[in-house]
């Protein structure tokens, strides 16, 4: 009888352990997919990517911007390519349910072995011949008569996809060129995908601070990253970034706020303790 | 699972933390079932529980290098993934109607008997209130005492007595009809 549901019997129900649920069954390359992108959230390489490891949070906290790099990497894996990634968006409401990993048309997670979609529609024109007019000076006056190719005309590219976009300003970031991968972010800031916007968002910050001697810039990144999900896997990075920012502008109580503010958030932080140090620091006389 | 749970700190748990790929991702491998099953039991339905475990799961591999090996490394992961889902379940909470979370279905074909009961345990759950739910997970599959939840919960001593108390009740009516679990 249910009366008779004892403490004992509870235990025995709610035994936590590796298999049989409660979770929803799921199969190996879904639950692979789930450690890849937490790997990569925590700051771990990819596999091959050089390195032999992420090092965890610290090491891409302190480093600045590996920690973007990885949500990226995650983001990019764990994702396939959809048509409403590639229409050019300027919304910038904070979308939560882009952070999941599930696909909303069959709730079962993507995998690696997804297949993946191509949405970029060729349409081939029919047969021509063509005149080529030769324009180069040497033959200006010599205009020859070719049969033109096939011709193939592709529709007009659709917008590049934010994942394509935060991997090019990667790329630029790490050719020192930061003004190309501040405009880069700035347009993937701008894109609907909650996740994507705010990866750039705290990316750009430590650009900000870090190469472009911006912290007014970077706190409205890190703000404005924030104001889009306050937690989760980047809102530690953006709030550190927020200290880091106020110190650049010498602005001591701002600093100290930020510092009370990332404690209060993330004490269990491996930033925590550089964060409780420079906070005595600054309520020193 | 066992190396994990044995009393000396699985040498990966330090080499993870010092940057180690491969032994984050062996740890991750064998946490993440029980991080979604832990995830499960406190979160209404089963929709967001793989997003939530994947936040829980990089909390934890962040967290690694602040585990002192003065405990079972698993309790220290439990808590971790209890303290990230109630970070998730306020925010549901601060944007969705109650309306709007959906009702699981106890899929238990082809399942073993462990899979069914648990599914049906969660199901139960999802029927209860959140806070005697909260307490109710945290005791009896987290292992947590009273004063524990208390603190964990921000609730007072005799509340978090209160919300035991009346959820396993709630439990037992939920769970009406099935005489052997």
């Amino acid at each position: 009888m249910r009366s008779e549901l004892t403490d004992l019997d509870l235990e025995r129900m709610f035994t936590l352990d590796a298999g049989a649920g409660p979770a929803r069954a799921i199969d190996a390359g879904a639950e692979a997919a789930i450690v890849a992108a937490a790997l990569s959230g925590a700051g771990f390489a990819p596999r091959g990517g050089g390195g032999g490891g992420g090092g965890g949070a610290k090491l891409s906290l302190i480093g600045g911007g590996l920690v973007i790099t990885a949500a990226i990497v995650a983001w990019i894996v764990v994702r396939r390519p959809s048509s409403v990634d590639r229409r050019p968006e300027a919304d910038l409401r904070p979308q939560t349910s882009d952070l999941r990993l599930s696909d909303p048309d069959d709730g079962r997670p993507t995998t690696d072995d997804d297949p993946v979609i191509i949405d970029t529609p060729v349409i081939v024109t029919a047969e021509k011949p063509k005149t080529n007019a030769v324009t180069s000076p040497a033959k200006r006056d010599h205009h020859v008569e070719t049969p033109a190719a096939p011709h193939v005309e592709t529709a007009p590219a659709p917008a590049p996809a934010p994942q394509d976009l935060l991997a090019e300003a990667n790329a630029a970031r790490a050719a020192k060129d930061w003004a190309k991968a501040d405009g880069l972010y700035a347009q993937v800031a701008g894109m609907k995908n909650a996740f994507a916007a705010q990866t750039a968002l705290v990316a750009d910050g430590q650009l900000r601070l870090e190469h472009m001697h911006d912290a007014n810039g970077a706190i409205e990144r890190f703000r404005a990253a924030l104001a889009m999900n306050s937690r989760g896997a980047l809102a530690e990075d953006a709030r550190w970034g927020l200290a880091e920012a106020e110190k650049a502008r010498g602005d001591r109580d701002a600093e100290a706020k930020a510092l009370d503010e990332f404690l209060a958030h993330h004490a269990d932080s491996p930033l925590a303790d550089r964060a409780r140090a420079r906070r005595k620091e600054l309520a020193a006389p | 699972m066992a190396a994990l749970a044995d009393p000396v700190p699985d040498p990966r748990i330090a080499a993870a933390a010092a940057g180690d790929r491969a032994a984050a991702e062996a740890i991750a491998r064998e946490l993440v079932p029980r991080v979604r099953n832990l995830v499960r039991y406190l979160l209404r339905g089963d929709a967001r529980t793989d997003d939530v475990a994947q936040e829980a799961l990089i909390a934890v591999l962040r967290g690694l290098g602040s585990f002192r090996g003065e405990g079972r490394f698993e309790a220290w992961v439990d808590r971790i993934v209890a303290r990230t889902t109630f970070s998730t379940i306020k925010r549901i909470r601060a944007e969705t109607q109650p309306a709007e979370v959906e009702a699981m279905a106890v899929d238990t074909e082809n399942r073993t008997d462990a899979y069914t009961e648990r599914r049906e345990l969660a199901a139960a759950l999802d029927r209860l209130q959140p806070d005697q739910r909260e307490a109710l997970v945290l005791h009896f599959a987290v292992g947590m005492t009273v004063p524990e939840i208390a603190e964990t919960l921000g609730a007072p001593f005799e509340t978090v007595r209160s919300r035991l108390r009346l959820g396993k009740a709630a439990l037992r009516e939920a769970l009406g009809g099935r005489d052997a679990l």
